[in-house]
């Protein structure tokens, strides 16, 4: 205890001895350095301890009377991505919406009506086969070609609409073996998922279902 | 359909620039004093390259009389280095888990308190990186002039190079810097205890081999300011003591045996540096020669010069020397992980800083260190001069911190017992 007392006064007065010697020569940088170093590290403890304090409890779980969500597969034709995000949004609920986005431009090619045409055929039908509420069919006009604004104006629509129930969007992605053939894909799930948890009012669960590609 | 890749089924990239992933409680991780020396002590030690520098250059003013004075605040220093060194040697055994600044001051005097330490700390460490290489690949480039324009790609090299090794491990960079260490220290052992012998020899007035070059006539004021500024400049050479107390988990059982041993061999030989070359300087009259003007030689410069003349042994002397100065922030990568590691623990810097990365080490903090210190030295264009009197605050603050946190601590164990405090 003498030792360091003796420690802490002799380094103590060297410290000011530093402090004052060189203060102009730059001493008043590291002399404003460290009080603002804890300030910083002061702000990141409070922001934890705010996390903390809006999520800790201490009481059960509670688990009764919770309701499936409404389930949103957006869709632009259909294809065994498709068909994946379809199995998962049945397992989820009974209450499964399908998303199509159309416009004038994309009207006139191919795949566009052929999601209408074979939806009695490929989707209606094995649903009612398997004993589950066929999927509801949403297609909607996107005369600007907005295709991500589009689907978040909707899906935000839904959650206004059903203030007591989650809603869970499902979204089919491509993943591939190589990452530079990521630049052949838009990255419309990814922004898709941010903007939704942005704008959304803590409703909406975000599912990726990743199609793993063999090539 | 296809799974994706297994994990580790091939070598990647990151395993071969870092080596492959270690797993828990592996003791790859642990030294013994022969590596602990390198890995925590080579800040302290090549600091005895600028440290009585530094305070000579504040001498200049006064001439050859400056020389004279030199001996007495060398030993002002060296009595501190001493009541430091005692003082950590009961820091190690009172917090064998690792009882840096931060600890034992937020353990003791509270949390803002600690977390003052732990800012000087951090704050220093940033510093004594960029100031550490850039004063390293100043020496090189002085030596060697055409490297001049390179100076800011020289001192990233090394940053990255260090960043590498440090990745790699504290084992591995312990041993890395094992061979510089030794050297560095055998060489100016060497150069110091020759020169005590001539000086002994020739009655304590021991003929230059090399000539010296002239100082200024001595000046008859001394004002004690220019003392003051003098021991401030030399108290850099103590930056880099409080590393191994951070560390004692890093040692090999017994740790804290094992790291009292290290430290009580880095704090030796950096005393005895210190004295050897206050002493030799006054003996043989080798005063400060202005760094801005040509002609310009460093004090460790003309000392080899002076006790062994311009031989083969000279420039193995310097090189090892520059190679000692531009490595010495290794001692920063030792310590400042683990520093944040442990403020991070206590939700005062981001969690990540706290994980254990692939190698055991803290990959966050070595990698932030890098990046901030990295940032200091292209803002100031790899040469960091201006930063040396901003580095001694840092490390003075936690060492007062550190103590006066063990006095609290030795107080409250004495009053537990019921039984006056001793040390």
């Amino acid at each position: 205890m003498v030792i360091n007392g003796v420690g802490a006064v002799a380094t103590g007065l060297t410290t000011c001895v530093v402090i004052v010697a060189k203060f102009a020569e730059g001493a008043w940088i590291a002399t404003l350095a460290i009080p603002g170093l804890v300030l910083l590290m002061s702000a990141i403890h409070r922001h934890y301890q705010k996390i903390e304090s809006e999520i800790d409890t201490r009481s059960p779980a509670q688990l009764s009377g919770i309701t499936p969500p409404v389930v949103v597969v957006p869709m632009q034709s259909w294809s065994r991505v498709a068909e994946k995000a379809l199995q998962l949004a049945y397992t989820l609920s009974q209450n499964v919406l399908v998303l199509h986005i159309t416009s004038e431009y994309a009207a006139d090619t191919q795949t566009d009506n052929a999601l209408m045409q074979e939806w009695g055929e490929f989707i209606v039908h094995p649903a009612a086969e398997a004993g589950l509420t066929p999927p509801q069919l949403v297609v909607l006009p996107s005369p600007y070609r907005f295709v991500t604004r589009t689907i978040v104006e909707y899906i935000l629509n839904l959650e206004h609409i059903h203030p007591d129930r989650l809603i869970s969007v499902v979204l089919p992605e491509l993943v591939e073996r190589r990452w530079f053939y990521d630049f052949l894909h838009n990255q419309r799930a990814a922004l898709l998922k941010i903007m939704l948890y942005v704008k959304g009012n803590g409703h909406i669960v975000v599912t990726n279902v990743p199609w793993y590609l063999s090539a | 359909m296809t799974e994706p890749p297994t994990p580790r089924a091939q070598k990647s990239l990151l395993d071969i620039v870092l080596g492959p992933p270690l797993a828990d409680g592996d003791d790859h991780e642990r030294v013994g004093p022969a590596a602990g020396i390198p890995l925590f002590g080579l800040d302290a030690l090549s600091s005895s390259a600028y440290g009585p520098e530094a305070a000579l250059t504040v001498l200049l003013a006064l001439g050859s009389l400056g020389i004279v004075y030199l001996l007495p605040i060398t030993l002002t220093i060296v009595t501190l280095l001493g009541i430091v060194y005692f003082s950590y040697r009961q820091t190690i055994a009172a917090y064998p888990r690792g009882g840096g600044s931060y600890t034992v001051a937020s353990e003791n005097l509270g949390t803002r308190v600690g977390l003052i330490a732990g800012a000087a700390l951090i704050v220093d460490y940033i510093l004594n990186v960029a100031v550490g290489i850039s004063a390293g690949v100043g020496a090189l480039v002085s030596a060697l002039p055409t490297l001049h324009p390179h100076t800011l790609a020289l001192c990233l090299a090394i940053l990255l190079l260090l960043t590498v090794i440090n990745l790699r491990g504290i084992r591995e960079s312990g041993l890395a810097f094992i061979v510089p260490t030794y050297v560095f220290v055998a060489c100016l052992g060497g150069v110091i205890i020759i020169g005590l012998i001539k000086t002994a020899l020739h009655g304590g007035h021991p003929l230059p081999v090399a000539a010296i070059p002239k100082c200024g006539p001595a000046m008859t004021t001394v004002s004690l300011w220019l003392l003051v500024k003098a021991f401030a400049n030399g108290c850099t050479a103590m930056t880099g003591v409080e590393a191994i107390s951070n560390g004692v988990p890093v040692f090999r059982e017994p740790n804290v045996k094992n790291a009292r041993k290290t430290l009580t061999i880095i704090i030796a030989i950096l005393m005895l540096m210190l004295f050897g070359i206050a002493y030799l300087c006054r003996s043989y009259g080798i005063g400060p020669t202005p760094p801005d003007q040509p002609g310009y030689q460093s004090l460790l410069s003309q000392l080899t010069g002076a006790v062994g003349g311009r031989n083969i042994s000279y420039y193995v002397t310097m090189g090892t020397v520059l190679a000692v100065l531009a490595l010495s922030p290794n001692t920063s990568f030792a310590d400042f992980p683990r520093v944040c590691r442990v403020i991070a623990e206590k939700g005062y810097l981001p969690y990540p800083f706290a994980i254990l990365g692939r190698r055991l080490v803290f990959s966050v903090g070595i990698c932030a260190l890098a990046l901030l210190s990295g940032l200091l030295l292209i803002l100031f264009g790899g040469i960091t001069d201006r930063l040396i009197p901003l580095f001694a605050v840092g490390a003075f603050s936690a060492f007062t911190l550190s103590q006066a946190g063990m006095v609290m601590h030795w107080k409250r164990r004495g009053e537990q017992r019921g039984a006056p405090a001793t040390w």
